[in-house]
């Protein structure tokens, strides 16, 4: 009993000491920061293009619903990369070898790092989740032709954008869930892409996927 | 006994780096590891503090066998390596606190230890620094704390001086002889042969795996035949015509010195001058300098296969 008490206390220091480093150094912002940036890139900057190359495809769902698991997986590869890169700047600095000489439970230095990664993992996925869900935000579909619907339609609900931002949540939620006939109905991602840039492109009256007309700056006044 | 080893072996491949060694530590006392490099000092440390496994031999640390209770071993020790093992992103204060955690003290008995040992160290101010500000004799001061934390009865101190400038190396040679006054043990391998002289009470030379030589630092010096007079010339006719007269002694061209060997008592000293001034009557312009046997002398005579120095003025 006291073996496990002092295995968990042993790992608490070591969690506290990867937190404490996390803080520190300047992992906390790439693990943090990266995702996020790279997500706001490919959206916002890169997106219409791709979406465009995208073809037939994206027409079927939104951009953002294939670009957020790909954020999710890189989120998680670099949480784990940064890991390994702490793991072997504490080998190198030999600190690890101080910790081989003492009497202390040998598999809390790895579990500390590894679940201060599992944490700033979490954090990220969360807070690019949020991103995501931002950046697909459900929309309300305006009456045809009317200029002021179409601001409407902008307007991102980000209350209900959370479930929409990963593609097989998206699938789910492929089927209409009110009834068409109703003039305010939450529209889902198979009938509209990239909804904000698409917005963008309709309240300018154009239908082609032009990737200059989707830039950051033209969409920043409508959303 | 605090270390007790029996044949300790240890080869990597092909290559043998320990062929049986038998070490005796006493309790309370210093005990320097001499070699030079490649001898297997830092192998035999790597074994004793547990980080490697030996190829065969029998090692009991502190009471307790190496092989069948590690951790018993590594609660009773504590090391201190040439690597320096602290964390830079701590401050010297954190550093403390986590091996006071690590060594599962209470939360105001690990503050009350690192308070303590911040303040017998100099490290007070520095104490809510990272290390990376701190100098080199700081950093090696922090870290010698930093093993201290849990009490150790036997420590070992892997070149704990080198790198550091004279005044912070008396500073650590004052730590580690309060250290011994309070009854802690100090397995001590360095380069420095001054400062096993300095400290330890054993010594032991090792070399290509084997002790060739253990004793006390007298001891060591008493079996190694060094001590003698050296004569500086101003120049060259000098040195030609005392070296001509009094024939056979260690001669140095380039330096203009001769060597004459003595036992380092007056008797022998009176003597050789005295047979300086009879037969040369050479003495203006001599300058003299008396060579005791120091453990300089012990390493070469004792670790002198390939050596490159020998002859030269030693």
């Amino acid at each position: 009993m006291s073996n496990f008490s002092f295995a968990l206390r042993d790992s608490a220091t070591m969690l506290r000491r990867d937190v404490q480093h996390s803080l520190r150094n300047f992992s906390i912002v790439f693990v943090l920061l990266v995702p996020i940036i790279m997500l706001l890139l490919l959206n916002y900057v890169f997106g219409g293009a791709i979406g465009a190359g995208l073809g037939g495809v994206a027409r079927g769902s939104a951009y953002i619903d294939y670009l957020a698991p790909g954020i999710f997986v890189m989120t998680v590869g670099s949480g784990c990369a940064a890991t390994a890169l702490n793991l072997c700047t504490d080998m190198a600095e030999g600190i690890v070898t101080r910790f081989r000489t003492m009497a202390i439970f040998r598999a809390s230095v790895l579990l500390g790092q590894v679940l201060g990664s599992l944490i700033r993992t979490l954090i990220s996925v969360v807070l690019s989740g949020w991103r995501c869900s931002w950046a697909s935000g459900p929309r309300r579909v305006p009456s045809p032709g009317s200029r002021r619907s179409a601001s409407l339609r902008c307007s991102p609900s980000r209350s209900h954008g959370w479930g929409r931002c990963s593609g097989w949540w998206a699938k789910r939620r492929r089927e209409p869930t009110a009834s068409p006939s109703s003039s305010n109905y939450w529209h889902t991602p198979a009938a509209h892409s990239s909804a904000r840039n698409r917005c963008q492109l309709e309240s300018a009256g154009s239908r082609s996927f032009s990737p200059s007309r989707l830039s950051l700056t033209r969409c920043g006044g409508c959303c | 006994m605090m270390i007790e080893t029996r044949g300790l072996r240890k080869s990597f491949g092909d290559h043998v780096v320990l062929a049986g060694i038998d070490l005796d530590v006493a309790e309370g006392s210093i005990f320097a590891l001499l070699g030079p490099n490649g001898a297997g000092k830092t192998t035999t440390v790597q074994i004793l503090s547990t980080l490697i496994s030996a190829d065969s031999g029998k090692t009991r640390i502190a009471g307790h066998d190496l092989a069948r209770e590690p951790d018993a071993v590594r609660a009773a020790i504590g090391v201190t390596g040439q690597f320096s093992a602290v964390d830079d992103l701590l401050t010297g204060e954190e550093n403390l606190l986590l091996m006071a955690d690590l060594h599962h003290l209470s939360r105001r008995e690990g503050r009350k230890r690192a308070a303590d040992l911040l303040e017998r160290f100099e490290l007070v101010e520095a104490a809510k620094q990272r290390p990376a500000t701190y100098s080199g004799g700081m950093r090696r001061r922090l870290d010698l704390a930093m093993t201290l934390v849990g009490n150790p009865r036997l420590i070992f101190l892997d070149e704990p001086t080198t790198g550091l400038d004279p005044r912070s190396r008396h500073t650590m040679w004052q730590i580690i002889r309060d250290l011994v006054a309070d009854g802690v043990t100090i397995f001590l391998t360095t380069q420095y042969l001054d400062e096993a002289d300095e400290l330890a009470n054993q010594i032991a030379v090792l070399d290509r795996g084997k002790l060739v030589a253990e004793g006390t630092p007298d001891e060591l010096k008493r079996c190694i035949p060094g001590g003698h007079i050296q004569l500086q010339f101003a120049d060259a006719c000098g040195l030609e015509a005392v070296a001509h007269t009094l024939g056979e002694m260690v001669r140095n061209d380039e330096a203009l010195t001769l060597q004459i060997p003595t036992d380092g008592s007056i008797r022998s000293l009176k003597a050789a001058l005295d047979r300086l001034d009879y037969e040369t009557n050479a003495v203006d312009g001599v300058g003299v300098t008396v060579h005791t046997p120091d453990l300089d002398d012990v390493f070469f005579a004792l670790t002198s296969h390939p050596d490159p120095q020998k002859g030269d003025g030693r």
